[in-house]
């Protein structure tokens, strides 16, 4: 048992890479600046982040009340013709008949 | 110690934190060392140890020894290492993943009787383990061992005890070992 005691003061059979403990140290000191420096990036890149994912979303909210003006206008002229279906033909002649009667009066005036 | 503590209210976390890696990097770093075995884990673990340490630097109240605290912080950060990396169950009464990690290590200088050595303290079970090296590396206290491990000095002291036989049954047993 003393032996062992003895042996376990130093290293049971362990070894370290040379300069270890020096270097260990040094990076170990730096860890709280380097965590530091760490959070200003994680804040930075967040903010990025946030502006680049923003663009794409306002752009898409643009598009997509284009598209939607487009599909109104689409649907308003569906509707019309729709309509013109559905009407009778003698409504039909009947409208006819009065707007070429209008249009002729319009070129044509009276004259007293 | 205390004194250096008491500094440490009008310094800077920072130069304290340092005067304590200063201090204690090596003992910390031979503790983690025979908890974890293999150097590049041990490593690993320091370093996540002193991150605790600084973390929880301003939080410290005193209540305890600095010392005390910091072996608190490696010994839960060695324990959760050695959970995370368990690949084997113990079928018999040897860890073999402590063995076959430390045979594993490129800085470990394998020789018989370190060999020896090392079968002995594989016999022990994590915890026992952990005491045993911080009753031979610090020839620290029970009381102070209990309150690193978070346990009663009875407690202690059975499960110390208890790793002392084994350790001395398997020397005793390997007489080869009296010669090197």
């Amino acid at each position: 048992m003393k032996q062992f005691e003895k042996k376990s003061v130093t290293p049971l059979g362990y070894k370290t890479p040379e300069g270890f403990f020096e270097q260990s140290k040094k990076s170990i000191k730096a860890l709280p600046r380097k965590k530091n420096r760490q959070t200003i990036s994680f804040v930075s890149f967040s903010a990025a982040a946030s502006i680049l994912l923003l663009v794409p979303i306002t752009t898409m909210n643009f598009n997509t009340n284009n598209q939607l003006t487009q599909w109104e206008e689409d649907e308003f002229v569906t509707d019309l013709l729709m309509e013109t279906l559905v009407m009778e033909e003698t409504q039909i002649d009947a409208a006819i008949e009065a707007s070429l009667i209008a249009n002729f009066e319009n070129e044509n005036p009276l004259k007293p | 110690m205390n004194s250096l503590f008491r500094f440490s209210k009008s310094a800077s976390t920072e130069r304290y934190f340092n005067a304590l890696v200063e201090e204690h990097h090596d003992q910390l770093y031979w503790l983690i060392r025979k908890w974890v075995s293999v150097h590049d884990d041990a490593e690993d673990v320091l370093q996540n140890t002193w991150m605790k340490i600084y973390k929880g630097l301003p939080g410290f109240k005193g209540d305890s020894k600095i010392s005390t605290w910091m072996y608190r912080i490696a010994y839960h950060e060695s324990l959760r290492f050695l959970k995370k990396t368990k690949t084997n169950y113990r079928l018999d009464d040897i860890d073999s993943d402590y063995l076959n990690r430390l045979k594993a290590d490129t800085y470990f200088d394998v020789n018989q009787a370190h060999l020896v050595l090392h079968q002995a303290l594989g016999k022990l079970k994590e915890k026992e383990r952990f005491l045993f090296t911080l009753k031979q590396e610090k020839e620290m206290t029970f009381k102070e061992m209990g309150a690193i491990l978070g346990m009663n000095e009875n407690s202690i002291k059975t499960i110390y005890y208890k790793a002392e036989k084994k350790v001395k049954n398997h020397l005793q047993i390997n007489t080869d070992y009296e010669t090197v």
